[in-house]
């Protein structure tokens, strides 16, 4: 199981044991959830946005190791970041799980976690609804409806 | 069905599945047949436990496919020439053994297509949809695959049709009480699975299918036996449906091939699938008539190769004998169930009974996620499945999202399952749970 270590590195493992932002925000800014059908994952993210600025952000993850840390992971790094910044660690955090990028200076540290899962590619989906369930939440925000406030379900 | 010459004589079999276990194949001897169990995976010998999704193929079986290939390739029921009869030869060959192998009426009840799942979609949609209107229901269950649910939905919905669902207890079984109060006059189809993909339960075929013949006696019922044949002698007059389906990649066959066994009434009643060659009896500009079964639902080329696969993996299965096949691999089943709830945190789903659970076990572990579990197992060389198994709904009446499931062939021993619970304990060590 050596070569497992990777993937199940100790920062993982702890976010996973004790994820951050986990605690649903009470009424959201914005808020979408995101399924894996392939696996019954799921992922609901909603937003407190002041100005330009997440001032709140809550994470709430239904699945493996691998989509409850990353989720605890990204809502650790844009909790208080501006919108643009948001937009920016989520686009870094695809492409470093997804391995299209490696690691570059000025990316959060904690971001490293979520490149090593690049070299475990059934595990891609998993890392990845995080960031797609932030993104839509995003979106909802950014082009209100009148559904804008209620959960948008994909 | 003969034992093969080089077995040695018929080994009497284990009054249970449990623990006095005793061999009933020559399992060693059987591993030799499957080149791919000699490879390592991660750097460990596989143990190949995925067997409900696709089993692993016998030397016979990739033979058989070369041998077509390099000798006898040519299309057809088609050309006067020599390649072309001895592969056609070779086709109907290969679909007389299916048909021996369950007892089909003849070899012409007995339609290959690309696997269970267009064997059932050709019911739907060639015999059900035109046939069904208001008022008109399709009873299901459950405990139904992805494939014997939505073509029914399609179609339910085109024609204003009305499904119904046969719930299942706690247990794992189907409702019985349930059952009887929603068969009826009304009930036109009942599609249901022989034995669960998930659960393992096995079905009382025969039972169920003569209750709703005694209210709805021109009722149309269809046996998903995926994950049935493979394992167990399955007749179809015995099961007493009208039409039965099955995969031959989960019978050691190559993959692209399945099977779907009808009776006569629904050979003769069941209108063209896909339209094309082969299918046909005369063609004219405006319009066509077409052929008795099987060829009407064989439109194109078929698949030739891989129904040859089919013929000699039926010919090597059932040189073992199936009765011993399912003594063999739902002792393992059992085994299996036995050992893996001696961990506490782990649920088995599905009927503890002997003798009412096919070759699998699905389980979870409540404190690791399925795809955690299948990931380290993985780098122990152990392959199972995890995820929802292609059967949402029955995910969703279990109260889970994900499950894992490990399921047994010809090939597995008692050793591998035991393997498979001391990696389980040595992944729950590993990922921070105890023991």
């Amino acid at each position: 199981m050596a070569d497992l270590r990777h993937l199940y590195q100790d920062t993982l493992l702890e976010h996973y044991r004790a994820p951050r932002h986990a605690e649903p925000i009470a009424s959201p800014d914005a808020r979408a959830t995101k399924n894996n059908p392939r696996c019954g994952d799921a992922c609901d993210a909603a937003l407190s946005i002041e100005g330009d600025r997440i001032s709140d952000i809550s994470i709430v993850s239904r699945g493996c190791t691998v989509a409850v840390a990353s989720g605890s992971i990204l809502a650790e790094v844009c909790a208080g970041r501006s919108i643009d910044d948001v937009r920016a660690v989520l686009d870094r955090a695809r492409s470093l799980i997804t391995g299209e990028s490696a690691l570059m200076r000025g990316d959060a540290p904690l971001l490293a976690a979520l490149a090593t899962i690049s070299g475990y590619p059934t595990r891609h989906q998993c890392a990845l609804l995080a960031s797609e369930a932030l993104t839509l939440a995003l979106e909802s925000y950014q082009s209100p409806s009148p559904s804008a406030l209620k959960a948008t379900t994909e | 069905m003969e034992a093969r010459k080089s077995l040695p004589g018929p080994i009497p079999l284990p009054a249970a599945g449990g623990k006095d276990f005793c061999p009933i194949l020559d399992v060693d001897r059987i591993r030799k047949d499957f080149p791919i169990l000699e490879r390592k995976v991660h750097g460990r010998p596989l143990v190949y436990l995925d067997n409900a999704a696709t089993t692993q193929k016998p030397e016979a079986v990739i033979s058989a496919l070369s041998e077509y290939y390099r000798e006898s390739n040519a299309n057809v029921h088609r050309g006067l020439h020599a390649l072309a009869e001895e592969a056609t030869q070779a086709y109907e060959d290969a679909r007389a053994k299916v048909a021996r192998m369950v007892s089909a009426e003849g070899p012409a009840n007995v339609t290959f297509t690309r696997n269970t799942t267009e064997s059932l979609n050709l019911l739907a949609f060639a015999w059900a949809r035109p046939r069904l209107g208001k008022g008109d229901v399709i009873l299901l269950t459950e405990a139904e695959h992805h494939s014997n649910l939505v073509p029914w939905q399609i179609v339910a919905k085109e024609r204003g049709a009305t499904l119904r669902f046969v719930p299942i207890t706690d247990r794992g079984y189907l409702d019985r009480e349930a059952f009887g109060d929603l068969i009826g006059p009304e009930v036109k189809v009942f599609s249901f699975s022989h034995a669960s993909n998930v659960l393992g339960t096995i079905n009382p075929v025969r039972e169920l299918i003569d209750a709703l013949r005694s209210v709805s006696p021109d009722a149309v019922a269809i046996v998903d036996a995926a994950q049935s044949v493979p394992h167990m002698a399955v007749s179809f007059p015995g099961l007493g449906c009208d039409a039965m389906a099955f995969s031959g990649h989960k019978m050691y066959a190559p993959m692209g091939v399945g099977a779907l066994v009808m009776n006569d009434r629904l050979c003769e009643e069941c209108g063209p699938f896909l339209g094309g060659g082969e299918m046909i009896d005369t063609v004219r500009l405006e319009s066509s008539t077409y052929a008795p079964a099987p060829m009407r639902f064989e439109a194109g080329t078929p698949n030739v190769a891989d129904a040859i696969g089919m013929g000699a993996a039926v010919e090597y299965l059932t040189s073992f004998g199936m009765d011993r096949v399912w003594q063999h691999t739902k002792c393992l089943a059992a085994h299996a169930y036995d050992t893996l709830s001696e961990i506490p945190s782990i649920r088995c789903f599905g009927p503890p009974e002997e003798g009412s659970r096919s070759a699998l076990v699905t389980f979870i572990d409540e404190e690791v996620h399925p795809h955690d579990l299948a990931m380290v197992l993985d780098r122990d060389g152990i392959a199972i499945r995890a995820g929802h198994h292609c059967a949402m709904p029955l995910a969703e009446r279990l109260g889970v999202h994900a499950t894992a499931r490990a399921s047994f062939g010809l090939y597995n021993t008692r050793e591998e399952v035991d393997h498979l619970v001391e990696s389980i304990r040595r992944a729950r060590r590993y990922l921070g749970c105890d023991g």
